[in-house]
């Protein structure tokens, strides 16, 4: 996601992206193609092997895509790209 | 036979002699290879309380049946001894060439027996062994000594060898082969070295008989395909390798800092695998028939960490990194370089030098008990440390006796971060309670790889586990562990398994040993396996109470991050995995479980 966005960290306030649905959304629009084929399947959901956590927590144990956000939370994108 | 070589090559150093004996068919299938076939020699041919420096302990080099077949990432060998570290079974995995090789030199396995009266070396050349002295080698580290070997005996050969640390006998030496592949835990470099056994040469030519060959090469095929389509076996290990951990455990709140005493490290993003990968790393590199290619050779070009080798991986990133504050990646790097030439398992080692730091900044160990100031955080102490252990020199002489006999030097056993004198890795089970419970239950002591439930609490890998919740996790804990134990015993690598599971191993096992290996056979071989090692701890007096966890972990609330608050509720995991286990409450395997796994006395 690095190599699509050219970036490692971003800052978006609350108020854009309530929840983890809209960030997508949001985020997607900014970085476009690259950020999208990293995040989203073919017919826009999720990908499986990217885990997303807001402060730590990953959204599968939270409330999934409609999980809320706040200002000051860090929210992370991890590929599930290794192990060891 | 198919697979299997059938040759086992027993060698008597205090005799100096030589027997090549069958492989008995039964227990191959049995057993497998490597680590199941390694486990039930040693348990069948030595008694229990012996010494594991005594020459009554046997150091056993064994290979799968999928080692050397082509079959994928089949490049796995296993040392299989009796722990000095832990008074257990030690059994610690290696990959590179130099397994590959034992295969096409004629054998599936060594047994060193006894102990030489000077160093030796031993050359093992298409059939042939010979014992030879290996005086002028002694004292060198491990590249050094590959170098000489390979030069007297075949520069394509393939060598394992212990450094100083080995030679030495420090408890958690390790052994070292294709000069930057390790059999890394446990000590078995320290018995090698107790043997004055330095090295072992292979050098051949022949093959590895395939029983049905389209049916092999279709299972190949197969395997490979979904190896290549898996995210991390496709592009994040090959990519980053698995430094790239070190973010993805610290974001989850359970990198162990400090000797865990917090699972948030600040200098994270300094040593993460994204800033090495930007900075230190030379290339990627594969062991034999691997598709993952996860090996990272580095170089530090300049400065008083100056050196090149293989690593850090993420272990090690963390073992010299955050459990000892320090977030300089060149001293990490250096550090790792240093274990691979004097032969230190890192994990062990990194933990003991943070267990002493704590316990000098704490007051606990006397500020003359010690040569160098043990203070967190300080990049020049690691380097110093980890030679003076290699060398017993000074507080070395302590610290080569690893945490745990430190820490109860001191007064405070409870600061070792250990279970059964082993040493935990870089994961903090207060943030991920399924590997906590794996750290508790492996039959080695502190491991991850034994059990490596990282991947679902962590990864999502096959799928998404709260890392916060003990649901469950007693089922997926056994599942791992046996899984693992057919792989580690197959010859193939534990890596293919974030892509592949028991079925596709035995689909490859079927056709390359001729022998029927339905999914369920191969998934009880593990679990016989597992229960053989534990056999082999409970007669060395092993109970179920030593299946613990420090209770800096069980009832030290985590302080900070994620996973604030947190303790990792072992007695309720630990209950549901004994009755899964076919246990007692007590943690002893029923008769009729022993009856089931063909192993009842």
């Amino acid at each position: 996601m690095k190599t699509a966005t050219g970036v490692d960290e971003v800052e978006i306030p609350a108020d854009l992206a309530p929840d983890i649905e809209t960030l997508v959304e949001v985020l997607v629009s900014r970085f476009g193609l690259p950020l999208k084929n990293e995040l989203l399947t073919g017919s826009g959901e999720l990908r499986r092997d990217i885990n997303i956590l807001v402060n730590g927590r990953n959204i599968e144990f939270i409330s999934g895509v409609k999980t809320k956000l706040n200002d000051g939370d860090t929210v992370s994108f991890l590929s599930a790209v290794a192990g060891g | 036979m198919y697979g299997w070589i059938g040759k086992l090559a027993r060698i008597d150093l205090t005799n100096r002699s030589v027997k090549v004996e069958d492989l008995d068919p039964k227990l191959a299938e049995e057993y497998l290879g490597a680590r199941g076939l390694g486990t039930k020699i040693l348990y069948d041919e030595t008694k229990p309380g012996i010494d594991p420096f005594s020459p009554e302990n046997k150091l056993i080099f064994a290979t799968g049946p999928l080692t050397g077949t082509g079959a994928i990432s089949s490049g796995r060998y296993n040392v299989i001894t009796k722990s000095p570290l832990t008074g257990y079974i030690a059994a610690s995995n290696s990959g590179g060439y130099f397994p590959a090789e034992m295969k096409y030199a004629g054998f599936d396995a060594f047994i060193f027996e006894g102990k030489a009266d000077e160093p030796v070396y031993i050359w093992v050349n298409n059939g042939k062994v010979e014992i030879r002295s290996a005086k002028h080698v002694w004292g060198k580290d491990t590249s050094e000594t590959t170098d000489i070997l390979l030069a007297e005996t075949d520069p394509d050969a393939k060598v394992s060898c212990i450094g100083p640390a080995g030679e030495n006998q420090v408890l958690f030496a390790c052994i070292i082969n294709d000069k930057g592949r390790a059999a890394g835990r446990s000590g078995v470099g320290a018995v090698m070295g107790s043997k004055n056994l330095k090295a072992v040469v292979v050098r051949g030519t022949g093959d590895v008989r395939i029983a049905d060959m389209d049916g092999f090469r279709q299972a190949v095929a197969a395997a490979l395909k979904k190896v290549k389509e898996h995210p991390v076996t496709s592009q994040g290990l090959p990519t980053y390798g698995t430094p790239v951990l070190v973010n993805v455990v610290n974001q989850h709140g359970a990198f162990p800092t400090r000797n865990f005493q917090t699972g948030v490290f600040e200098g994270a993003e300094k040593i993460s695998g994204e800033t090495l990968a930007d900075t230190l790393l030379v290339r990627k590199r594969s062991c034999f028939a691997c598709p993952i290619a996860c090996s990272r050779p580095t170089e530090v070009a300049t400065g008083k960490y100056a050196g090149k080798g293989e690593g850090p991986e993420y272990e090690i990133i963390w073992a010299f990194g955050a459990t000892c504050g320090i977030d300089n990646l060149e001293a990490i790097t250096k550090g790792n370089y240093l274990c691979n030439e004097l032969g230190l398992d890192p994990i062990t080692m990194g933990s003991t030098i943070a267990c002493a730091m704590e316990l000098y900044e704490k007051g606990y160990m006397p500020k003359d008990a010690t040569d160098i100031p043990l203070r967190f955080g300080d990049p020049d102490i690691l380097i110093e440390a980890i030679k003076k252990t290699a060398y017993k020199e000074g507080i070395g002489e302590l610290l080569a006796k690893g945490s745990y006999r430190l820490a109860e030097e001191f007064g405070h056993p409870e600061l070792s971060m250990s279970t059964k004198k082993q040493e935990y890795p870089a994961y903090d089970p207060r943030g991920s309670k399924g590997i906590g419970l794996n750290y508790a239950t492996s039959n080695r002591g502190g491991c991850h790889v034994r059990g490596y439930t990282i991947s679902p609490e962590m990864l999502g890998v096959p799928e998404k586990l709260d890392p916060l919740s003990k649901e469950n996790k007693a089922f997926w804990v056994k599942a791992f562990q046996d899984v693992t134990a057919l792989v580690d015993s197959s010859g193939v690598c534990l890596f293919t398994t974030f892509a592949l599971g028991a079925p596709d191993v035995a689909s490859m096992l079927e056709p390359a040993t001729g022998i029927p290996f339905p999914e369920e056979k191969a998934l009880l071989a593990g679990e016989r396996i597992w229960n053989l090692e534990r056999l082999y701890n409970m007669r060395e007096g092993l109970t179920g109470n030593e299946d613990r966890l420090v209770p800096r972990l069980t009832e030290e609330k985590m302080p900070e991050g994620p996973a604030e608050g947190q303790v990792v509720e072992l007695a309720e995991m630990l209950a549901e995995y004994y009755a899964l286990r076919g246990w007692t409450d007590k943690g002893d395997p029923t008769p009729e479980t022993l009856e089931r796994l063909g192993l009842e006395e």
